[in-house]
């Protein structure tokens, strides 16, 4: 062969390979370009569904947020108007009547709630009486005077209170008072606890500690890091102040003290105890705990011995007090309502007892008599809920708030 | 139901392919545009819905500040008319309060389980009963009954106090409760613009691979077909492979057209070849015919230079004869100058009529020449036999053959035999003597064409005597040997005739077979 064909033949062969190279080269171009084609309409694909399913989500929301439809209709709407609408005690109270009352196509709404100005119970009753309410569920005034106001001919003697009262019996709207009562002539129904009952589980607690107290200093073993070191007799008494709210009727703390007076006489021990009432003005949280901390005072020979608080905002205010003078336990309380913040105190001893209120029967019940009344004319004119001690040997038992194991149940 | 599906798309995406380029591209600039136009659509719907709403969000807000304001409104009116008694503002505060009453009623009115609705539904109720209360009180006024007016208006008063406390509150409220909504779509429309600028990116790639997808499917068969195009114009037809036909498309037909093409060159080229070839054998035929005619044309110029000379002066002879009245001596002597004539005027082909003749007029010669020593004879099976045509100097050589190696140097009486008969599809014209024969490896050589002339000239030498040598220079003839007539029938009738010697021995005689395919002839 000579060079120049062999040269020839080298250049053909170079050629062919360039050829079946570049063939190659194609085809897998084709591929990548489905392929990137392919994974381009995936992607495409998946950014528009992913977009379309929020956009319909976001949408679906911001029209349900604006829908009203979406909400149940109801045949009846009854007001509760409260003393205190921040605690516990009638919050759950209006939880458990609203509850029972979604049961039975009726709701109940907590009036001036949703207001951005507090107004005073009286603003609330007119509101009420002016927003066509079926039915008033009232925490009393606690005076009862069972007159007919009515009656009387020129209504100026009348306090506002009571010309609202008279005209929602002009206008035909029941009313039911809770927790505390108004004269009998205006409402229908009242639900309460037995304040008496109350008394005497009090005075039980304050019988049971002096003899406790006594008996361990008798026997040298008292703990003074958790007690004082007094031996009370009728000379050294056990001072007792009752903390109660300014707006608690006198009708209600007369009940409880002759509750505890019952049951201090039948331990022949009233005169081993000082008693005194204090009212605290809890409309304003701070000026409230001031007063509590002015109640305890600074001096060690000032303080009283028991302390028994009638609400729950009191409780709490008094244990912080305590806490706060580093004397938690040193001088006994006997609270008011049950919480799950009471629990570790009940069981650290800085809260001697409190008292477990059946909210779940007081809602029901005002709801009930109000429906009762609607549907028949008449109801029962007072419905009591129960209440049991709490302390630290039964606290296992005692499940949520209020000690009402209904409402964590449900 | 699922095959009939694929049948279906498959079919679908046949008929596509099949498609003119122009229909291709028309899908394709259609199909991308489709594809943004839509996209655009989905963004501009998306992107409206989202601002309705949005504006849908705080309709209540606007509601309620209206009620608000056109309630201020009504105080300030009624108030106005109750200080001043001005009809005109008793006229706007009635105004006002159709206004109102308007709005208003466009609030809830139903126990709803939702505290915004039972709000509503309380700024209603407040409503009716603080419009019935601007209307008592200013009855009162007209009444002038003082006391009940200024519990009214005080009522009235503590009555607007507790609607716009209400409409204050509830539209917090529904501030509030909205702005979650809003955030919400406010997030959707920043997801918006994102899901937008990538849905649009990744479509321009997504319609751009797609293009070059389908352009390049488009463009593929051109590019195939255009490289075996260049192929086979620089002549590589036995490399060029069938282009791969995609589609029915213009391309498509185009590329079927070309493989068709493809195909049918070396189809040609072959059959041009052939015809070449034949073309060149023919012409190789020719020229050998013509070599082998010269040849003989060469033997018989040299044999003519005697002749030539001899033909002129027997022509004179037989003159002569003619003026002498010596008929006999004129008829030998024309028969030896037509013998001579025939030599020289021979033609490259002949009828066997002509052949026969200058036979006979050889015996004849020969039979002056040597007292009537050879009896001839003739058999033809049918006249119309002595049309065929054969090369010339044929028949003569052999019957010169016959006589000079066969019957010429033997004691009895020498016979030659000619007959023309036909046989299957062949004419054949048999030569026989009663001569000497020849022997059985002479005819061998002389068929194989591996004797030479010398050797065929000298096939029966016998004596070398003076006296012989006459004779010997006589059986040399004209020259023309028993190959060269062979070579040249075989020439003439392209190996399609036949050519045989017999022979049973010695003193059994020699004949000579010639067969000419007469329906090959007759053709020609």
């Amino acid at each position: 062969m000579s060079k120049r064909e062999s040269r020839l033949d080298k250049r053909k062969k170079t050629m062919e390979k360039d050829s079946r190279r570049s063939l190659r080269g194609k085809v897998n171009l084709d591929r990548l370009f489905l392929w990137i084609s392919v994974i381009f309409a995936v992607l495409l694909a998946t950014i528009i569904i992913s977009s379309i399913v929020f956009f319909h989500t976001t949408i679906e929301k911001s029209e349900q947020a604006i829908d009203k439809d979406k909400y149940k209709n109801y045949k009846r709407v009854y007001a509760m108007i409260v003393n205190n609408m921040e605690e516990d005690f009638r919050n759950s109270i209006y939880k458990n009547a609203l509850r029972y009352a979604k049961e039975n196509d009726v709701y109940v709404e907590l009036l001036g709630d949703d207001l951005d100005k507090e107004y005073t119970k009286e603003d609330l009753l007119r509101i009420a009486l002016n927003s066509k309410y079926d039915g008033i569920i009232l925490e009393g005034n606690g005076i009862i005077d069972n007159r007919d106001l009515s009656d009387e001919e020129d209504d100026e003697n009348l306090s506002e209170f009571d010309k609202l009262l008279n005209e929602a019996k002009e206008k035909n709207v029941p009313i039911i008072t809770i927790n505390e009562d108004v004269s009998t002539n205006y409402r229908k129904s009242f639900v309460c606890i037995n304040r008496y009952i109350l008394g005497r589980e009090y005075g039980q607690q304050l019988c049971d500690y002096l003899d406790l107290h006594n008996r361990q200093k008798k026997s040298g073993s008292l703990d003074l890091s958790y007690d004082n070191d007094k031996y009370y007799t009728e000379g050294t008494k056990c001072v007792v102040k009752i903390l109660c709210d300014e707006a608690q009727s006198v009708n209600n703390l007369t009940t409880v003290m002759s509750g505890i007076k019952s049951r201090l006489a039948e331990d022949k021990k009233t005169e081993l105890f000082d008693i005194e009432i204090i009212p605290v003005d809890s409309e304003s949280y701070y000026a409230a705990e001031e007063e509590v901390r002015d109640v305890i005072g600074d001096k060690e020979e000032d303080r009283p011995d028991v302390m028994i608080c009638l609400s729950e905002n009191l409780t709490s205010m008094a244990h912080s007090a305590l806490a706060e003078k580093v004397i938690a336990g040193k001088i006994q309380i006997l609270g008011f309502y049950y919480i799950s913040f009471f629990k570790e105190e009940l069981m650290l001893g800085n809260i001697r007892c409190t008292v477990a209120i059946d909210t779940g029967q007081m809602g029901r019940y005002a709801v009930k008599a109000l429906e009762e009344f609607i549907n028949t004319g008449h109801t029962s004119d007072i419905h009591m809920a129960d209440l049991k001690l709490v302390n630290k040997d039964n606290l296992a038992s005692f499940l949520g708030e209020g000690g009402n194991d209904e409402e964590e149940s449900k | 139901m699922k095959k009939n599906r694929n049948k279906r798309f498959s079919k679908i995406t046949r008929r596509f392919k099949d498609a003119s380029v122009r229909t291709k591209l028309g899908v394709l600039v259609i199909g991308s545009l489709i594809l943004m136009f839509m996209a655009s659509i989905y963004m501009y719907y998306n992107i409206n819905r989202l601002s309705r709403k949005i504006d849908n969000i705080y309709v209540g807000n606007v509601r309620l500040n209206k009620i608000e304001e056109t309630l201020d409104k009504i105080q300030v009116s009624w108030t106005e008319y109750l200080n001043t008694n001005d009809h005109d503002k008793s006229t706007e505060y009635y105004s006002y309060r159709l206004d109102y009453e308007k709005l208003i009623d466009n609030l809830n009115g139903d126990i709803k389980d939702d505290k915004l609705s039972l709000m509503e539904r309380n700024i209603r109720c407040l409503s009716d009963e603080y419009l019935e209360l601007t209307t008592v009180t200013a009855g009162a006024r007209k009444g002038k009954a003082v006391k009940r007016y200024r519990t009214l208006y005080e009522q009235t008063e503590q009555m607007y106090g507790y609607i716009k406390s209400y409409i204050s509150s509830l539209n917090n409220r529904m501030f509030k409760d909205n702005a979650e909504t809003y955030g919400a779509l406010v997030s959707a429309i920043r997801f918006l613009e994102v899901a937008s600028i990538l849905i649009f990116v990744l479509l321009a790639v997504f319609d751009v691979f797609v293009v070059l997808f389908i352009t390049r499917n488009i463009t593929k068969p051109l590019h195939e077909l255009a490289k075996a195009a260049d192929k086979v114009s620089e002549g590589k037809l036995d490399n060029a492979d069938a282009v791969n036909v995609y589609a029915m498309d213009e391309v498509g037909v185009v590329t079927v057209a070309f493989n068709q093409m493809v195909s049918s060159i070396p189809r040609y080229l072959d059959r041009l070849k052939d015809s070449l070839e034949q073309e060149r054998k023919l012409k190789e035929k020719e020229l050998l015919m013509e070599a082998s005619l010269k040849e003989a044309h060469l033997k018989v110029l040299q044999a003519q230079i005697n002749p030539h000379f001899l033909f002129n002066t027997l022509n004179a002879g037989a003159q002569l004869a003619m003026l002498e009245k010596a008929d006999r001596t004129y008829e030998y002597v024309q028969n030896v100058a037509s013998f001579y004539r025939y030599n020289i005027s021979a033609n490259d082909e002949v009828k066997l009529s002509e052949e026969m003749k200058i036979v006979d007029t050889y015996i004849f010669i020969l039979n002056v020449r040597f007292s009537g020593e050879i009896q001839y004879h003739k058999d033809i099976e049918s006249e119309e036999y002595l049309d065929v045509k054969l090369p010339c100097m044929v028949l003569q050589p052999i019957v010169e053959n016959c006589i000079n190696h066969g019957i010429r140097d033997i004691e009895r009486e020498g016979h030659i035999y000619i007959s023309v008969y036909k046989e299957d599809d062949y004419i054949c014209i048999n030569i026989a003597d009663n001569g000497k024969g020849i022997e059985q490896s002479v005819i061998d050589k002389i068929m194989n064409g591996t004797i030479t002339d010398a050797e065929g000239d000298s096939i029966i030498v016998e004596t070398d005597t003076a006296s012989e040598k006459v004779k010997k220079e006589d059986k040399k003839g004209n020259g023309l040997g028993l190959r060269n007539v062979i070579e040249r029938l075989d020439l003439y009738y392209n190996g399609k005739n036949k050519f045989e010697i017999f022979s049973n021995g010695k003193d059994q005689g020699t004949e000579f077979i010639i067969s000419i395919p007469y329906k090959t002839m007759l053709e020609n």
